[in-house]
């Protein structure tokens, strides 16, 4: 179906209501995701479609682990088997986040060490390509679909904005404090497994902050402004044929949260 | 890469949407010229009245797609204006995409939703919910003869299956004007003809008028209660399929010569009552009458008089082909072997 055809029918359809999305952006195309739904749109034209994970209602209740689910179900695009990435990617990036495990136990200097090399590798995945460019696009058309401007963006008349308060930068930017603070006070005494317990319980701390700052936008303009600040860094301003690539993603998830009720 | 081409809806015209308008389409000098190429649109006028069937007939490349595109917003016209159902198709994009449903030869579905989810996706698009929703889902399904695939994944439909469930999502809304973009092109006998009823009952019984193309001259000659023949972008004739017929073309007539060696002759004589032509069966000669030359007794008579035994006479009624061959020279099947010189469209719905 004609992405450009069918966001002018939602726009014009007054009454279909607008699903919350996010995304995510790679360096050859954009991934939007709502609630129930994922699509991949890439800058070869290619586009990939699946469902989100659904975690149970149970989990989804409990304070600071209903953050960790939410942040790990945002990740499934990647790395489900039929998901947007490789299996060499993925492999890579499991990787990536068992390091700290493994190396919690490892001698200072090698910690340290791999800690260094799994950070830059991990800069380098961000960036290769043109990953800003579309980060910005994923902001885009996020920020046409809740303005209501689509059409215009994707004929190039309108430009919304490539920052956005949910940004994936801005939930780093408040982390870094809430895991230094955490690191700070912790209250028992230091063992092995401190920095990883740290970390994971400040992951789901600032999903909690994270969820009521959003709720607030006044506060989160403020709250969230070192992490706008970064999208500066983290975004580039996308070319048309670019935000295109997203508001392709964006009128796949939009079909398939309007054909499914 | 498509681009949008009508105006914001915010900046759109004040008037009522809903106002009732007339259920017709107009154009004056319409043309649409792409970069590289001839124009694919060469100054059509055309006006298709409330509740009327109009069968645009043409070759592959004469420009039928490119004016739908234009008449449903796909695509803004270079020069000249339109108007569909009341609005202008330029200024008033979003008022003519109400107004209108579209079945456009890029059927619009996603092989991975099931017929019903489509009709829940455009009935949600049109603010349809509900109680509502479920039985407009219905009764159009039934209509279509899609009630018992409507769980299954498009993915999985024929084609006559798909242009179907596109007529339906394209009746959603209950539009006042139908666009068919050669609704029945691959289609076999069964589906054409279940689709050729649909498109005459509503019609008939809702008033709705229906803009057909079309490169079948069956589909016009029954179908049609207009036929505007087109070529190269430009309308070479247009009337009803009777008057088309009777004012340009002339009856056929076949012979086969009951012995081979007559086959000279029988040219010969049917040649005194008009011109030899071709495609028809083989062994056949076969002949264009021309208005006042002969009828079938005299023919018989002079072929008589040479001592020829035939096999088997006929008489050929005209036909639409016989119409476009007298306006164009040339038949219409085959006639549009140059591709359609046409581009992606640069805008939107493929149904409003």
């Amino acid at each position: 179906m004609d992405p450009a055809v069918f966001l002018t029918q939602f726009e014009e359809s007054n009454t279909a209501a607008v699903p919350r999305v996010g995304g995510m952006a790679r360096a050859n195309g954009v991934v939007i995701v709502s609630e129930r739904y994922w699509a991949f749109a890439g800058t070869d034209g290619s586009l990939r479609e699946g469902r989100m994970p659904v975690a149970p209602r149970s989990l989804r209740a409990i304070p600071l682990a209903r953050g960790l689910v939410r942040l790990s179900g945002s990740l499934s695009p990647l790395f489900k088997r039929e998901g947007v990435a490789r299996r060499r990617e993925r492999g890579f990036l499991i990787a990536a986040i068992l390091a700290p495990l493994v190396l919690a136990f490892a001698p200072n200097w090698l910690g340290l060490t791999a800690g260094f090399v799994t950070t830059f590798a991990l800069l380098g995945w961000l960036l290769r390509g043109r990953t800003l460019y579309l980060h910005g696009a994923e902001h885009r058309a996020i920020a046409a679909l809740e303005a209501r401007r689509l059409r215009e963006t994707w004929k190039g008349l309108a430009r919304p904005s490539r920052f956005s308060l949910r940004c994936g930068t801005n939930f780093a930017a408040l982390l870094l404090p809430v895991a230094i603070v955490g690191g700070r006070f912790w209250p028992l005494p230091a063992t092995a497994v401190t920095p990883l317990v740290v970390s994971v319980l400040a992951l789901a701390l600032t999903m909690e902050l994270w969820q009521l700052v959003q709720s607030l936008p006044r506060l989160a303009r403020i709250v969230l402004l070192p992490g706008l600040g970064l999208q500066r860094l983290t975004t580039r301003e996308p070319r048309l044929d670019e935000t295109r690539v997203a508001l392709t993603a964006l009128a796949a998830v939009l079909r398939r949260e309007l054909a499914h009720g | 890469m498509l681009q949008f081409s009508v105006e914001n809806s915010r900046t759109g015209s004040l008037r009522g949407v809903d106002a009732p308008r007339e259920n017709s389409i107009e154009a004056h000098g319409l043309v649409r010229e792409f970069k590289k190429g001839p124009r694919a649109v060469d100054g059509i006028d055309l006006r298709v009245d409330p509740g009327e069937i109009y069968g645009f007939l043409g070759p592959n490349g004469a420009g039928k797609s490119t004016t739908v595109h234009m008449l449903t917003t796909l695509l803004p016209p270079t020069a000249g204006t339109a108007t569909v159902a009341g609005y202008d198709v330029v200024k008033e994009g979003p008022q003519v995409r109400k107004a209108i449903g579209a079945a456009l030869q890029e059927a619009a579905l996603d092989p991975f939703l099931t017929g019903r989810e489509h009709l829940r996706l455009q009935t949600t698009m049109h603010g349809i919910t509900g109680e509502e929703r479920r039985e407009r889902s219905d009764e159009l399904l039934t209509r279509v003869g899609l009630t018992e695939a409507a769980d299954r994944k498009v993915k999985g439909y024929s084609g006559g299956m798909k242009r179907r469930l596109d007529l339906a999502l394209a009746l959603v809304h209950r539009p006042r004007i139908l666009f068919l973009d050669e609704p029945t092109t691959g289609l076999d006998v069964q589906s054409r003809t279940a689709l050729w009823v649909e498109v005459g009952r509503l019609a008939k019984e809702e008033g709705v008028t229906v803009f057909l193309t079309t490169q079948y001259l069956e589909e016009a000659d029954v179908l049609a209660d207009r036929v505007g023949i087109i070529d190269h972008g430009r309308i070479v004739a247009e009337g009803t399929p009777e008057k088309l017929k009777a004012d340009i073309a002339c009856s056929t007539v076949e012979a086969v010569p009951g012995d081979p060696d007559q086959r000279g002759a029988v040219v010969s004589v049917l040649e005194r009552f008009g011109e030899q032509t071709t495609g028809y069966g083989p062994g056949s000669i076969a002949v264009q009458l021309t208005s006042s030359n002969g009828n079938l007794a005299e023919i018989v008579r002079a072929l008589d008089a040479e001592g020829i035994v035939l096999s088997q006479l006929q008489i050929h009624e005209p036909t639409l082909d016989d119409v476009f061959l007298a306006k164009t020279g040339r038949h219409l099947e085959g006639a549009g072997d140059e591709e359609e010189q046409e581009s992606e469209p640069e805008l939107e719905p493929a149904r409003a």
